[in-house]
C-alpha cells in the first residue's frame, strides 16, 4: 500500500510582493511591515533588477519606487505592462512625486495604484490585504 | 486728325474760294467782251449790208424788188453771227425776211421812227435771247452837193424824198445770244478744268508743304514730351529745334522741364534707396533684437526648467527621510516593532533621519543664501593659512576618531587672499570633511597652498613674484576610495552623490560640493577635482589674492601674513 501513495510535490508558493526601493531605511520599513502581515516578499534597489526579478518570479504585486538610481520607474512600469507574461501583475507605485501630473503620467504608464511618500504602513497593509486576500 | 490735316482743311476753303473767284471773274469778262464783239460785228455787217445794197441798188429804199430784196437778205442772214434778218417798212409791215424768224412779243413789231442804227437785247416768247440791231436804210450823206451819181439815180428824190412810212425801209438783224453762250462753254470748261485740276491741287500742295514745315517741329516736340511721359528723359537731349520762335522756345522749355524732372527723379531714387537701406537696417536690428529676445526667452525657460527640476529634487530629498520617520514611528505606535532590539534600531533610524532632514534643510537654506546674499559678504584680506588652521582645528575630533593625520604644506611666500573668512572656511571644512569621510582609518590627508597665476591654478615658481601672485591655489589630497571618471563632471552638481547609500550613511546631503562651488565662484575663483577610483582624490580651488583687480577695485590692503 505504501507504493500506492504518490509523492506530493509541493510547488513553491507564488511570491506576494516584489519591492523596489533605493533608500535602505524606507525599504527596511516596508519589508518589516509586509513580513509582519505574513506576506512573502523579495527586494531590489535598481530598476534593472526589478524588471529581471518580476519576469523571473512573476510576483502578484510589484511595489515600485519611481525615482530609481539607474532608470525611471515609469519605464519599468511600461515594460512590464507591455509584456503579456507580466501584464496582469498589480503595480503599486510608491513615490515622493505626488503632483497630479505625475499621478496621471504613472497611471498612463500602466500603474494600478499610487501611494505617495511619506506612506502609512497601516494603509499599505489594508491595501495589500484587499489585493491579496 | 493731326494738326497738319486741320490746317490744310481750314486753308483749302480759302484756296478753293480764291480759285473760284479767279475763274469766275475772267469768264464774266470774256463773256462781256465776246458779246460786245458779236454785236459790233453784227452792226458792222448790217452797215456793210446797207452800204453794199445802196451801192448796188440805189433805188432799193423806194423801189423794192422783192426778188432782189430776198436775195440780199438771204446773203446777210447767211453770216455766222446773224440769226435772222427782217426788212420792214416804216409802218412795221414786213417786206422781206430770212428763212426762220423767231416769234416776238407783239409790241416788238411796233414800227419805230429811227434815223440811225440802234441795238437792244430782246427776248422771244419762247425765252430765246437775242440782241437786235435796228437800222434804217437811208442814203446818208450821199445826197450832198455834187453827188451826181445819186442824183442820176434818184433825180427827183433829193431834197424832197418821200419820207413816208410807206417808203421807209428798216432792217432788223438778230445776233443770237445763245450761240455766244454756246461758244463760251468750251472756254468756261477749260478754265474750270485748269482751276480744279491744276491750280487748286498745286495750291493745296503748296499749302500742305508750308503747313507741314510749321507743324513738323511741333510734332517733334510732342513726340519728345510723349517719350518723357513714358520715362525716357534722355530723349529731350535729342531735340534739335533751334529756331528762334514759339516752337523753339517750347523745345527749350521741354528740355528745361526734362532736366528738372531728371534731377527730381534722381533725388527721389536716392531718397528711396536711403529709405530702403534704413528699412533694411531697422529690419536687421529688429531681427537681432528678436534673436536676443528669443535667446533670453530660451534662457528663462531653461532657468524655469532647472528651477522646477531643482524643486522636484528637493521635494524628493526632503520626503525620503520623512518617509522613514513616518513609517517607523507608525510601526512603533501600532506595536508592530517586534523585539526590543528591533524597536531600538527603528528609533535610532528615526533619530538619524531627523538629523539628516535638519542638515538638508540647513544646507538648502545655506545654498539659497549664497545666491541672494553673496553681495553682502564682508570681504577682506585674509591669510589663507589662518583659514586652513581653523578648519583643521574644527575637524580635529573626527580626524582623531579615524586616526587620520593632516599635513599642511605651503610655499614660502603666499599672498593674502581677498574674500569672506566664514565662507572660505566653509569650503575648506567641506573639502576636508569629505576627504575624511572617504578615507580609510589611519590614512593621511595633505593640504597644500601655492601662489597661482590664474584661475586654472598655474603655479608661480619665481620666488620674487610669489608674494604678488594674482591667485592662491589650495589643494586637499586624500588616500580614499577615489571618484569614478564618469562622476568627475557632475560631482559639483546639487544632490549629486557618487554612491547615494554610502553618502547618506555618512550624513551627506549631496549639497556640500555644490555649496563650495557657489562660494568659490562668487569669489571669482574656480574649483575642480582630479581623481582615480581607488587611488584617492585631489580637490583644488583658486581664490583671487589682494593683488587681483577684483580686490584692488574694492580697495583691499595687503595685511600681510
Amino acid at each position: 500500500m505504501i507504493a500506492m501513495k504518490e509523492p506530493e510535490r509541493t510547488l513553491p508558493k507564488k511570491i506576494d510582493l516584489l519591492i523596489c526601493e533605493d533608500d535602505p531605511y524606507i525599504l527596511e520599513s516596508i519589508v518589516h511591515t509586509v513580513r509582519m502581515e505574513g506576506f512573502t516578499s523579495l527586494t531590489t534597489e535598481t530598476g534593472k533588477n526589478a524588471l529581471e526579478m518580476a519576469r523571473r518570479f512573476n510576483p502578484r504585486i510589484l511595489l515600485l519606487d519611481l525615482m530609481l538610481p539607474d532608470m525611471d520607474g515609469l519605464r519599468v512600469c511600461r515594460e512590464l505592462k507591455k509584456d503579456p507574461e507580466t501584464s496582469s501583475m498589480v503595480i503599486l507605485v510608491l513615490t515622493a512625486r505626488g503632483q497630479d501630473a505625475d499621478i496621471q503620467e504613472g497611471l498612463a504608464a500602466g500603474a494600478d495604484e499610487y501611494i505617495t511618500k511619506p506612506y502609512s504602513p497601516r494603509a499599505l497593509c489594508r491595501k495589500l490585504h484587499r489585493l491579496l486576500d | 486728325m493731326g494738326l497738319t490735316g486741320k490746317f490744310v482743311i481750314q486753308i483749302i476753303w480759302v484756296v478753293v474760294a480764291v480759285g473760284v473767284i479767279f475763274t469766275w471773274l475772267p469768264i464774266q469778262e470774256e463773256r462781256e467782251i465776246r458779246e460786245e464783239g458779236q454785236i459790233n460785228l453784227g452792226k458792222a455787217l448790217v452797215n456793210q449790208f446797207i452800204q453794199d445794197t445802196l451801192q448796188a441798188h440805189p433805188e432799193i429804199a423806194f423801189l423794192p424788188d422783192q426778188e432782189i430784196l430776198t436775195e440780199l437778205i438771204r446773203r446777210l442772214a447767211s453770216q455766222d453771227n446773224i440769226a435772222y434778218v427782217i426788212l420792214m417798212d416804216g409802218s412795221g409791215r414786213i417786206k422781206a425776211q430770212s428763212g426762220s424768224v423767231p416769234e416776238f412779243p407783239g409790241d416788238d413789231l411796233i414800227p419805230r421812227q429811227i434815223n440811225e442804227m440802234v441795238d437792244e437785247p430782246l427776248t422771244t416768247r419762247d425765252g430765246k435771247e437775242f440782241h437786235e440791231i435796228f437800222a434804217p436804210i437811208i442814203q446818208t450823206g450821199q445826197r450832198g452837193e455834187g453827188d451826181t451819181a445819186l442824183d442820176e439815180i434818184f433825180g427827183a428824190v433829193s431834197p424832197s424824198i418821200d419820207r413816208s412810212e410807206e417808203n421807209t425801209r428798216i432792217i432788223r438783224a438778230g445776233v443770237d445770244k445763245d450761240r455766244i453762250k454756246a461758244s463760251m462753254q468750251k472756254s468756261i470748261r477749260d478754265k474750270i478744268l485748269l482751276t480744279a485740276g491744276i491750280m487748286i491741287p498745286a495750291l493745296s500742295l503748296l499749302v500742305f508743304i508750308f503747313i507741314r514745315n510749321i507743324t513738323r517741329p511741333l510734332k517733334e516736340v510732342a513726340e519728345t514730351v510723349r517719350s518723357i511721359a513714358r520715362g525716357n528723359l534722355a530723349r529731350a537731349e535729342e531735340l534739335t529745334i533751334d529756331s528762334h520762335d514759339e516752337v523753339g522756345d517750347l523745345a527749350e522749355d521741354v528740355k528745361v522741364m526734362a532736366n528738372k524732372l531728371r534731377v527730381n527723379r534722381e533725388a527721389l531714387e536716392k531718397l528711396t534707396m536711403e529709405l530702403e537701406q534704413k528699412v533694411q537696417e531697422r529690419t536687421s536690428e529688429l531681427t537681432e533684437a528678436n534673436r536676443e529676445l528669443a535667446k533670453a526667452n530660451a534662457l528663462l525657460q531653461e532657468l524655469d526648467k532647472l528651477k522646477s527640476e531643482f524643486l522636484s529634487t528637493v521635494s524628493h530629498e526632503l520626503r525620503t527621510p520623512l518617509t522613514s520617520i513616518k513609517a517607523f514611528s507608525e510601526i512603533l505606535l501600532d506595536d508592530k516593532g517586534g523585539d526590543t532590539d528591533t524597536q531600538r534600531r527603528f528609533l535610532t533610524i528615526i533619530n538619524n533621519q531627523t538629523e539628516r532632514l535638519t542638515r538638508l534643510i540647513g544646507d538648502l537654506l545655506n545654498l539659497s543664501r549664497i545666491e541672494s546674499r553673496k553681495r553682502e559678504w564682508k570681504k577682506e584680506g585674509i591669510d589663507p593659512i589662518r583659514i586652513v588652521e581653523e578648519a583643521v582645528r574644527e575637524l580635529s575630533s573626527l580626524s582623531k576618531l579615524k586616526k587620520i593625520s593632516i599635513e599642511t604644506r605651503q610655499q614660502a611666500q603666499i599672498p593674502v587672499v581677498f574674500g569672506s573668512f566664514d565662507k572660505l572656511m566653509e569650503v575648506v571644512t567641506n573639502l576636508l570633511s569629505n576627504a575624511m569621510k572617504f578615507s580609510p582609518e589611519g590614512s593621511g590627508i595633505l593640504i597644500s597652498l601655492f601662489p597661482g597665476a590664474d584661475t586654472h591654478g598655474s603655479k608661480v615658481t619665481d620666488g620674487e613674484k610669489e608674494k604678488s601672485a594674482l591667485y592662491v591655489l589650495l589643494e586637499v589630497t586624500d588616500q580614499g576610495i577615489g571618484i569614478p571618471e564618469e562622476s568627475l563632471e557632475s560631482i559639483f552638481d546639487r544632490f549629486y552623490q557618487v554612491d547615494p547609500r554610502k553618502s547618506k550613511d555618512m550624513g551627506g546631503s549631496g549639497l556640500g560640493l555644490a555649496i563650495s562651488k557657489e562660494i568659490v565662484d562668487a569669489h571669482g575663483g574656480r574649483i575642480w577635482v582630479r581623481s582615480k577610483a581607488g587611488e584617492g582624490s585631489t580637490f583644488s580651488f583658486t581664490i583671487p589674492s589682494i593683488h587681483h583687480p577684483i580686490a584692488t577695485a574694492h580697495g583691499a590692503k595687503d595685511e600681510g601674513p
